[in-house]
């Protein structure tokens, strides 16, 4: 580099006197500026006061070379005046050292930096802290003597001055900043603003800024955790005209390293790489780029990206940019929350009023005779669409048991994404996630893609949640819901689970709903059977009643009429029977136990009631089967002298309902034999018959109100399972007890009642 | 030609008398009596051949009585369960064009009501007449429907205007 000769100028010389006119309005202008500007802008002051085109103000670092200087300040009227590298030039580095000004001879033209630019002085500093400095004036004209002393004046007070004015732009730009993120507060007094709303009060943040740095442009980048793509992207800038950042990737490009690592860089980017061969985007003038990451404790948010300053960035732009960042970070943090704590009210509220609305239509779908299942989860599986809007897709599936003893989910309804499949969705085992949930009967949930995939989710579902439907403790199936963001949307769980609850109430309703419609059926069913049971006795006893009245249906035999008048007893005992039936039937179904009057009987007692009973249902009994109805009369009496107490309408009551069954399920030809044994201190009454047998599972349920052997059921229909039942509480009401016993085709219906010594 | 009255009835209690008082209501009628479901299940090929002239039809009827070795009944049989036999038995009449105008009367202690939750259970040759010991409406009703005169004799019906 070709230097030219300078001229060593003692601070001592004459054109300092009187300088104290041109120096006070100096500072004036200069206090009055905008306090963004800073002290760039009184570089420009100082500068177009000596009529220099450019001006740099330095100082060196403790611990590094004198060539080594940084920029405090820089102001330039001309871009191309900037410095070549943040390095000093010579003439800087000598007035630094030597502590004196190096002016050039008025008599030459300027020398010129390592640039090419002319300097036209370079003027000592003196830090308060101690350390040197320099004041480089550039261009082509030369430094009048008065200006020089105003300059050279000035030397004494730029320190403090220029600290004065860093620290009045560093004040204003916070200001600015917190200016800007109140309005956005005030504006946001409802709810969060939206996000380009708020992106309009950040770029009033970056203008700020923008002036501050007497750069191009100032964008902030930030990353949205709701967002589907782990980018940052851009929400505002200081240039409207300006093309926007694309998407940034943590780690790729300058700003995605800066906000990798958290921290700064000040950089002027190589020149001689193009903003396109840098991976940056095609940004007018981009040529240097400093990015502050948003840091807010641990969380970096996105950055600051400042680009395209006329003359590069130094430390002190860093230094004055660094105090904002954590407050647009701290910013956004909380618009982050607000947003999720009010988007998680409004969805709170939405699912009340949700679940308002399943609660009326399953109310609805209680008054159809057939409640449709699709109706009450497409209903829900709505309201899970608009409760959390991240959600992309949810589904139920139902378990559904095998022949083989297996378990399939079945998809039975689904919604958004799983709207769109097949209407017969295939079935198959349940998937890992849905096993857990059949096996633990809890909720589970998942951001791994891989497994949201295992589960059958559609679309580019990153989360999923699945809950189990419960019956009571028995899952029904499960509800899928899932979604396209990187993490579970906050209450996602539990709304899932309200819902998922919800499902299940709806099963149990619907259970509860099918049980006492077959209770009440059976109720009905019963009421028809005893009806039946009573009307037609009673309606055969009047018939013969006329007829004997008429003279019709007496033959003058003894015999013969005597048989006919027992005929009709025997109606009338059954139908008294029936009606008994039908007495205690009701007083069982409201929870009342029959009440026994319990009376001592001798043998003779009840042996009369046996053959009463086995009288009457041979009498009744359809003659064409050939069912004889017969009484080991020796058995019984080997009660002796010994008694049993119990109510002998009771005991008639239970023998008429064994000997009605024997009856109705005998084969045609056999015998029905009533007897009796006494063993360890009971009389047992048994009567055995032969014809539709039970199995053993059978026997074991035979005394269940409404139950009915399958055998029966199917082959006469008739019965209304009531019989049994009634006999066992009639048994238990007087202390005794009833037993079945099957063997092949034979079956023995025992009566135990305790002896009384 | 003679009346033919089919009695479908499963209560030995009850199918004897109604017998003896059809034959005394209708002495010149030939009177069939028909125990279980099975039964008129297995007279229908009969009755194709030798239309009745009206049934009289019990509705909760068994499906059949016991026999050792009897196969189990039809499915629509275990479905429809022995409530509804007679419904059962008439609509086969119904399917069989030979039998399918002829008069039946559910004589049943069933209301009206109870049969009517079955949608096709009265179709317009179908009536119900509630079992009583007033025995009257029920041969009343067979001679309105058949037109037969009191000693069961077939009177000439009047055409219809």
């Amino acid at each position: 580099m070709e230097v030219r000769t300078a001229r060593m100028w003692s601070s001592a010389a004459g054109p300092r006197e009187g300088s104290c006119a041109p120096l006070r309005r100096l500072l004036h202008e200069i206090l009055a500026q905008d306090p963004l500007l800073g002290p760039q802008a009184f570089l420009r002051t100082v500068a177009q006061a000596v009529g220099a085109t450019g001006a740099l103000l330095w100082k060196e670092a403790a611990d590094r070379p004198a060539a080594a200087a940084s920029i405090v300040a820089l102001w330039s009227g001309d871009a191309t005046a900037g410095p070549a590298s943040l390095a000093a030039d010579w003439f800087t580095v000598e007035a630094l050292l030597s502590r004196t000004p190096t002016i050039p001879s008025p008599d030459g033209a300027n020398p010129t930096n390592d640039r090419g630019v002319p300097v036209m002085a370079a003027l000592p500093v003196s830090y308060p802290d101690g350390l040197r400095g320099a004041l480089t004036l550039l261009g082509d004209a030369q430094l009048a003597p008065d200006a020089a002393g105003a300059v050279l004046d000035l030397l004494d007070v730029l320190p403090d001055l220029s600290e004065i004015l860093r620290e009045r732009q560093s004040l204003g730009l916070v200001l600015a900043c917190n200016d800007a993120l109140n309005a956005a507060d005030v504006e946001a007094s409802g709810e969060p603003l939206g996000a380009d709303r708020l992106g309009d009060h950040l770029a009033k943040v970056c203008a700020a800024v923008a002036r501050a740095l007497g750069c191009r442009d100032v964008s902030v980048l930030l990353r949205d955790p709701a967002a589907t793509a782990d980018t940052y992207e851009l929400l505002a800038s200081s240039a409207r005209d300006a093309p926007v950042w694309p998407s940034v990737r943590a780690g790729v490009g300058p700003i995605g390293r800066a906000i990798a690592e958290g921290r700064p860089a000040v950089d002027a980017l190589p020149e001689q790489l193009t903003a396109t061969q840098r991976g940056e985007p095609a940004r007018r003038g981009a040529d240097t780029l400093m990015v502050v990451p948003l840091r807010s404790g641990q969380q970096v948010w996105g950055a600051i990206a400042c680009s395209g300053p006329p003359c590069g960035f130094t430390g002190s732009d860093l230094a004055l940019v660094a105090p904002i960042a954590p407050q647009v970070a701290q910013y956004w943090g909380d618009w982050l929350h607000r947003r999720t704590i009010f988007a998680e009210n409004e969805s709170w509220r939405a699912l009340a009023a949700g679940v308002t609305d399943i609660n009326r239509l399953l109310f609805k779908e209680m008054r159809h005779a057939v409640m449709d299942d699709c109706r009450v989860y497409n209903a829900a599986l709505r309201m899970i669409r608009r409760v959390l809007p991240d959600s992309e897709g949810c589904d139920v599936r139902r378990f559904e048991d095998t022949p083989s003893g297996g378990r399939l989910l079945r998809l039975v309804c689904g919604a958004g994404a799983a709207a769109h499949r097949p209407r017969r969705a295939p079935q198959g085992p349940a998937p890992p996630l849905a096993t857990e949930v059949l096996q633990s009967q809890s909720q589970r949930w998942t951001t791994d893609p891989a497994e949201v995939r295992a589960e059958g989710a559609g679309g580019k579902a990153r989360w999923l949640v699945c809950s189990p439907i419960r019956v009571d403790e028995e899952p029904y199936g499960v509800l899928n819901v899932y979604g396209g963001s990187s993490v579970l949307p906050p209450n996602s769980r539990q709304v899932c689970t309200i819902v998922a609850d919800q499902l299940g109430l709806y099963q149990r309703l619907k259970q509860a709903r099918q049980e006492l419609e077959d209770m009440i059926q059976a109720q009905a069913a019963a009421m028809e059977d005893l009806q039946h049971q009573l009307v037609s006795p009673l309606l055969v006893a009047v018939n013969r009643t006329d007829k004997m009245l008429d003279g019709k249906g007496l033959s003058g035999r003894v015999d013969s009429d005597v048989r006919s008048v027992r005929a009709v007893r025997g109606l009338c005992r059954q139908a008294s029977r029936v009606a008994m039936s039908a007495q205690i039937f009701a007083a069982l179904s409201t929870g009342r136990a029959p009440s026994a009057r319990p009376e001592l009987l001798s043998v003779d007692e009840v042996i009369r009631v046996v053959i009463a009973g086995a009288d009457d249902a041979q009498l009744l009994g359809d003659a064409r089967r050939g069912v004889r109805f017969e009484v080991d009369r020796d058995s019984i009496r080997m009660l002796g002298r010994r008694r049993i107490r119990a109510d002998l309408s009771f005991l008639g009551q239970c023998l008429g309902n064994l000997l009605d069954n024997a009856a109705k399920y005998s084969y045609e030809g056999t015998r029905v034999v009533v007897w009796g044994m006494v063993d360890r201190g009971e009389l047992t009454m048994a009567v055995t018959s032969t014809g539709l047998s039970m199995t053993a599972d059978e026997v074991r349920h035979c005394l269940d109100r409404a139950w009915r052997g399958a055998a029966a059921a199917s082959v006469t229909g008739e019965g209304s399972g009531l019989g049994l039942w009634i006999v066992d509480n009639l048994m238990r009401s007087m202390g005794g007890a009833v037993r079945i016993q099957c063997e092949e085709d034979r079956t023995t219906v025992l009566l135990t009642f305790p002896l009384v010594t | 030609m003679a009346l033919f009255i089919v009695i479908a009835e499963d209560d030995h209690l009850q199918d004897g008398p109604l017998q003896e008082l059809l034959r005394e209501q209708f002495p010149t009628a030939r009177i069939e009596v028909v125990l279980t479901e099975r039964d008129f299940r297995d007279r229908l090929a009969g009755y194709r051949r030798d239309p009745p002239s009206i049934v009289v039809m019990d509705v909760m009827m068994r499906w059949a009585s016991p026999r050792q070795g009897d196969p189990p009944p039809p499915s629509d049989v275990l479905a429809g369960g022995y409530r509804r036999a007679g419904i059962r038995c008439v609509n086969l009449m119904r399917r069989t064009p030979a039998l399918r105008d002829v008069p039946v009367v559910y004589y049943t202690i069933l209301e009206r009501s109870d049969l009517e939750r079955d949608a096709d259970a009265f179709p317009d040759n179908v009536f119900l007449v509630r079992k009583s010991s007033d025995r009257q409406p029920l041969t009343r009703k067979i001679r309105e429907l058949t037109g037969t005169g009191r000693r069961g004799a077939v009177r000439r019906r009047r055409p219809a205007k």
